[in-house]
Order: C-alpha cells, then sequence, then structure tokens
C-alpha cells in the first residue's frame, strides 16, 4: 500500500513537473501573449481538475480487499 | 517588448516590415488530437467493458482500481495533447521585408532560430504531396539558399504556393534593392519624413 502511495506520489510530482514545463515554454517563448495566456489558464484548469478526480478515485480504492486476490 | 519583438528586433534591420506569421498548418495539429481522442474512447471502452466483466464474475472490488487507471490514463493524454499543442504554437516562420526567420521547438530542451536574408536565396519551390495535403491546401516550402546554409524549409505550411510567391516577390525585391542602392536611400529618406 505504501509502495503504491509512493509511486503515486512519484506520478503526481511528474505530473507537476511536466505543468511547471508547459506553462513556462508558454509564457516564456509565445509570440502571442493572449493566446498563451488563455491556453495556460485551461491547461492548469483542466490539469487540476483530473489531477483531483485521479486523487478521489485513489483514495476509494480498497487496497485491503485487493491483497486478498494475491 | 513581447518575444514577438525580440525575434524581430533581435538585429539592427531598419524599416522592417513583417508580412506573415506562419504556423504549421491547422490539419498537422488536428490529426495528433485525432489519435489522442480516439486513445481515450478505446481506453473508456475498455474501462466500462472490464467493469461489467468484474460485476459479473462477483470481483467489483477492483472496479475503482479500473476507473484509477483509466483516469491516470485521461491525464496522461491530457499533457501528451499540450506538449502537442507547446510544439504547434512554439514552431513559427516570420516573414519579413528583410528576412525569413524560423523558430523551431524541438522538443522541449531544444529550440533554434535561424533566419535567412533574401538576397542569399536561390530557389524556391513549394510541394503538395498526397490525398491529404491536396485537400487542405497545405504542404512544404523549400527554399534553397547559396553557400553552407543550404535548405530551409517551411514544414507543413498552408497555401504553400502564396508563400512561395510571397518569399519569391521579396527575394526579387532585395536583389533590386542591392542592384540599385539608391532606392534603399530614397525609401529611407521617405521613412524618415513620415516618422518626422
Amino acid at each position: 500500500m505504501q509502495l503504491i502511495a509512493l509511486l503515486y506520489f512519484v506520478f503526481l510530482l511528474c505530473v507537476l513537473i511536466a505543468c511547471i514545463i508547459v506553462a513556462f515554454h508558454l509564457q516564456r517563448y509565445s509570440i502571442n501573449k493572449k493566446i498563451a495566456t488563455i491556453t495556460t489558464i485551461c491547461f492548469i484548469i483542466g490539469t487540476l481538475i483530473l489531477v483531483t478526480i485521479t486523487t478521489i478515485l485513489f483514495a476509494g480504492i480498497p487496497f485491503e480487499q485487493l491483497t486478498q486476490y494475491r | 517588448m513581447n518575444n514577438f519583438d525580440k525575434i524581430i528586433h533581435s538585429t539592427t534591420h531598419t524599416q522592417e516590415r513583417t508580412y506573415a506569421v506562419v504556423h504549421r498548418h491547422w490539419f498537422d495539429l488536428a490529426s495528433r488530437f485525432v489519435i489522442a481522442a480516439l486513445f481515450l474512447i478505446l481506453i473508456t471502452a475498455f474501462s466500462i467493458y472490464a467493469a461489467r466483466i468484474m460485476k459479473v464474475n462477483g470481483t467489483s472490488e477492483l472496479i475503482p482500481a479500473i476507473y484509477f487507471g483509466t483516469a491516470m490514463l485521461y491525464l496522461i493524454t491530457w499533457l501528451y495533447s499540450f506538449f502537442v499543442w507547446v510544439d504547434y504554437f512554439l514552431d513559427i516562420w516570420i516573414i519579413t521585408s528583410a528576412r525569413v526567420i524560423n523558430v523551431e521547438q524541438k522538443g522541449f530542451f531544444a529550440r533554434s532560430t535561424s533566419e535567412l536574408d533574401y538576397t542569399h536565396i536561390q530557389d524556391v519551390e513549394s510541394e503538395i504531396q498526397g490525398i491529404i495535403q491536396t485537400i487542405f491546401n497545405y504542404g512544404d516550402v523549400y527554399v534553397q539558399t547559396a553557400g553552407s546554409q543550404g535548405k530551409f524549409m517551411f514544414r507543413h505550411v498552408g497555401r504553400p504556393e502564396k508563400i512561395k510567391t510571397l518569399v519569391m516577390h521579396l527575394n526579387r525585391q532585395a536583389i533590386s534593392k542591392r542592384a540599385h542602392p539608391e532606392a534603399i536611400k530614397k525609401e529611407q529618406a521617405d521613412h524618415d519624413t513620415a516618422h518626422n
């Protein structure tokens, strides 16, 4: 259980790094600031929603019951 | 100063006018988004099917894990879509009155900016290949340059014929200006008068 939680935490960390990279590139290198800002906002909102859903679903996994299937 | 100004005014070209800012054709982006959408449909169908099978088999405890896996794949696909968007959005060609600038994003940690002076152009060629490119009117434009610079390429751009015509027109203009430097002086004087 702890190992899976750790792996999920690493996954979330990778998502966070990917988010920072995308947002940084859009803001730093875009020649159209308006489109870049709209895209960055959409990206961050979408990512936050998906991360929240994923975390809720992760919390709902019955790990104790799953271990019985081993 | 925004990024566009930083690129355009990176060198000292006086009276430089921007004629076109070209991205790759939207179909190039859409085709990659369609692949991502198909993948999402496939994993959604799989998770629904797997959940039904598990209910039938009496192993419904596994269903949350299947949904979690699906949500994770949604998140990965979402990130991939934005990687594709950034790659598309940051790849640009800027055609100005003095030069062609190519800003190319190669992945996330490599980026190159090159520029081509019109006087170095030897030949311009446009190429539309295949049924999709013919229907959507997009393709490549190759600019053959003198010396070691080799070929300068506009990849998967919309209306390549129009871009080719514009580049050739600006090339002829640049050659004519070089042959008649007094025309440049006159234009500079006109520009100064207009701005004073």
